[in-house]
């Protein structure tokens, strides 16, 4: 072995490199404030470590971003934990970073001739920071969609460059592909490579000056101590703690899988998405006092913001020179701990903002709404159709769940509402997150739109007279009928002949609520009542000749009243929801529904496109994955 | 002298061949081919309904402006890229359609128009406009932004709406053209 390393040692001088790191005198002897520079050091190459091991998973791009991630942290063996630690340790760096910042200005480290050492210092701060904002923005979820924006608006403010440097930041006019690949070559490439090279270079000259400006005191030169091992010792158990601490936030935080389950780790929030709202999203943790500044320079134009930032940077330049004087470097000083001090107030005033402040309910909100959105994201990632070639926001557009809401609020809820009124009536809130209330309501209730319970309310003389069903529309020769043959049919009847007539009634609701084929309605409509679906299409006829007015399959023409045959089916919603005036449906009689997307000339002005339509269609069938199914 | 001279231009040399595609989406825009530019090339003008879809009582009608995005080697299909309130009101006889982005200019959200109040009003920060797109209320600084209308015949002769479809960035009193 030891000839091994004589051999080695020829050929590089290997020993005399080891020795000279190991050898140097500490005069005053081993302290614990030497160690945050080395620290930091050991950060870096764990961000290296950790991010050439994501690095082997990632790819940038809108279709692929977010996905990769996804795969990373869901899939990939110990993902978690690699993209954890690779997050958590930029926490903790940006902490040390702090703590190496107060002792070099307490302890005069910046003054000369260290103020050229310094000055590097602060570009590879720099440089950490450009990584910790590039990196949140590679995940490509909402916060790095929000971060994007306002990073962009910044730059777009800054006076003649700005618009061009915005450009080339974004990869073009907007958020898309080469944003991501621009972020990673930053992140992964340029700013490491940096910092790196000034990395050395910042060793190095802290080498050659030696950690005390002479003259060195008798004192501390008598209890000099050489580096090795005492030093080394707390270094190590500093770098230990630092690498612990960033492992144990991993393990401190907690967040859904999409499949019941949960994992550890950092976040991943909703694929981002232009559409979406951005109301919850906040930086990272070491950039919200930034974030809660920009709130109190709103009146103020934009550039404004970026100009206290760029004063801010151009004082800590300067501080050297003002730093010889004894009351120049106080003020550095009270500078240092002013700024940092006035970063965690400003850090804990945006939190307060968010969770106590005026439009705390307003956020709370919007952040319950947006981890729903992101759990949605993991389920359908997590379905067994997994994630299509053209990524997660093909498969967000194409769930009924997510599209059906919006689209409702924005094209149906003028009139129609969507909630179990039944159970609200009876003191029971709804919980469903679609629940939908018209303020007005001028149609019926579309909640579970053709099923039995909603056949049941139409066929009921008081409820089809109400606000849930035709009471505010003009459909009213179908209430009169319902009043007169249903409704003074039960006054009128008793004992047995009342009881065979309200088993007819029940079996209109089987029959009719079969023609829906509503998927979720499917396991009560087997074969136990099949026999009471034929008896209410027998009874639709004979009895209570509904096809008097109404087609239903072989019986009755279409033109006076809706065609009931596959009532409520996908196919007949659809074709309702295109052009209620169609002979299939109201033709004339229709109320106030706009045709919303209309055959033939019309067409191009239509106000729904079919994959829109689609959306509604499923979302009222309630027809969409649920995680669990197959 | 010349070494040094040489050296500076042999470093300089890699950085000026590494320029071009770092600095393609800028440089691009400016001879107007960029692909990435939100939807649509600068001032083009974008089709958006037959005239005839477009009643002339004045009543402001809500589009969807749909064109081919391009997102550097992707190119979506027939996206929405924005949406455009028409307002047609003839002047004896002869067609005249105003058309307003209906992107907020306060913060991009999109605006409805409220017919009892006849106003268009933001959902997000209750700016309001009135039907000329003018500033009535609330935190926008402009108002509605008017977007140039053409009108274009068609292959079979009937008049179609077309709109030089533009984004303006939003929070300032003036225009300024996004992307």
């Amino acid at each position: 072995m030891s000839r091994f390393l004589d051999w080695v040692d020829d050929r590089t001088g290997c020993r005399r490199v080891a020795r000279a790191l190991m050898d140097e005198s500490l005069p005053g002897g081993p302290r614990w404030r030497y160690v945050w520079g080395h620290a930091l050091g050991f950060m870096f190459i764990v961000q290296i470590v950790t991010g050439l091991a994501l690095w082997t998973a990632y790819s940038p791009s809108r279709t692929t971003a977010w996905e990769s991630v996804y795969h990373i942290q869901y899939h990939m063996l110990g993902g978690w934990l690699v993209r954890g630690v690779h997050h958590f340790a930029s926490h903790v760096t940006v902490v040390l970073l702090t703590i190496h910042f107060l002792q070099v200005i307490v302890y005069r480290a910046y003054r000369a001739p260290r103020e050229v050492n310094y000055w590097i210092g602060l570009v590879m701060t720099l440089c950490v920071l450009g990584m910790a904002l590039t990196g949140y923005w590679l995940p490509a979820d909402q916060r790095a969609l929000a971060s994007i924006q306002v990073t962009t608006g910044l730059v777009q403010a800054i006076p003649w460059v700005g618009e061009p440097l915005a450009r080339v930041m974004l990869g073009g006019a907007e958020f898309g592909h080469h944003t991501l690949t621009r972020a990673f070559a930053l992140h992964a490439g340029a700013l490491p490579a940096a910092l790196g090279v000034l990395l050395l270079i910042h060793y190095a000259i802290f080498r050659g000056q030696g950690r005390k400006t002479p003259p060195l005191s008798n004192a501390m030169l008598d209890s000099a101590e050489r580096y090795w091992p005492r030093q080394w010792l707390r270094n190590i158990a500093v770098c230990v703690t630092a690498a612990g601490i960033a492992m144990g936030l991993v393990f401190a935080s907690e967040s859904p899988d999409g499949t019941g389950g949960t994992v550890w780790g950092a976040q991943l929030g909703a694929p981002a998405d232009e559409a979406a709202d951005l109301a919850a999203e906040r930086p990272e943790l070491y950039f919200l006092f930034f974030n809660q500044l920009l709130k109190y320079l709103a009146p103020y134009p934009l550039f404004v913001g970026a100009l206290v930032a760029v004063a801010v940077l151009l004082v800590l330049l300067m501080m050297p020179f003002w730093g010889r004087w004894r009351v120049g470097h106080a003020f550095n000083v009270l500078l240092a701990i002013g700024l940092i001090g006035g970063a965690a107030i400003l850090t804990a005033l945006g939190i307060y903002d968010d969770y106590h402040g005026a439009a705390a309910q307003q956020f709370l909100a919007a952040r319950s709404a947006a981890s729903e959105r992101a759990e949605r994201a993991l389920e359908l990632a997590a379905s067994p159709q997994g994630i299509p070639p053209a990524g997660m926001r093909e498969l967000m557009a194409s769930d009924p769940l997510l599209q059906g809401p919006p689209l409702f609020r924005r094209h149906c809820a003028a009139c129609h509402s969507h909630y179990d009124a039944l159970a609200e009536d009876a003191g029971e809130l709804d919980q469903d997150p679609s629940r939908i209330v018209a303020a007005q309501p001028t149609a019926s209730n579309l909640w579970r739109f053709g099923s039995r319970e909603w056949v049941a309310g139409i066929l009921d003389p008081e409820r089809i007279a109400g606000p849930q069903y035709f009471g505010n529309t003009s459909h009213v020769e179908m209430v009169s009928w319902v009043t007169v043959n249903i409704g003074e049919k039960v006054a009128e009847l008793e004992g047995e002949e009342l009881a065979t007539f309200r088993r007819h009634v029940e079996d209109v609701t089987y029959a009719l609520s079969a023609e829906a084929e509503l998927p979720y309605q499917s396991p009560e409509n087997g074969d136990d009542v099949a026999d009471r679906i034929a008896a209410g299409r027998e009874a639709m006829v004979s009895v209570f000749e509904c096809t008097g007015c109404h087609k239903f399959h072989d019986n009755g023409e279409l033109g006076l009243a809706p065609d009931l045959t596959g009532y409520a089916s996908a196919e007949w919603l659809r074709g309702m929801i295109s052009d209620p005036t169609h002979e299939r449906f109201y033709r004339d009689t229709n109320d106030r529904m706009p045709a919303f997307l209309p055959a033939g000339e019309e067409a191009r002005a239509a106000r729904l496109t079919p994959h829109e339509l689609e959306m509604i269609d499923r979302w009222l069938r309630r027809e969409w994955h649920v995680p669990g199914d197959q | 002298m010349l070494a040094g001279i040489g050296t500076i231009a042999a470093l300089f040399l890699p950085i000026v061949f590494a320029a071009g595609p770092v600095l393609d989406p800028w440089l691009r825009r400016r001879r107007g081919s960029s692909t990435n530019n939100g939807g649509v090339a600068d001032r083009s003008f974008v089709r958006i309904a037959p005239l005839d879809a477009l009643a002339a009582d004045g009543v402001p009608r809500f589009f969807p402006v749909i064109a081919n995005k391009m997102d550097a080697w992707t190119t979506l299909p027939q996206q929405r890229v924005g949406a455009i309130f028409l307002v047609r009101k003839d002047d004896q006889g002869e067609p005249r359609v105003a058309a307003f982005s209906a992107a907020c200019p306060h913060l991009g959200c999109i605006v409805d128009f409220n017919a009892q109040q006849q106003q268009f009003a933001c959902p997000c920060h209750a700016a309001a406009f009135g039907l000329d797109g003018a500033r009535v209320s609330g935190p926008s600084k402009r108002g509605l932004d008017a977007l140039d209308v053409e009108l274009r015949k068609s292959e079979d002769g009937t008049a179609e709406v077309y709109v030089a479809y533009q984004r303006f960035r939003p929070g300032l009193d003036v225009r300024v053209p996004l992307g």
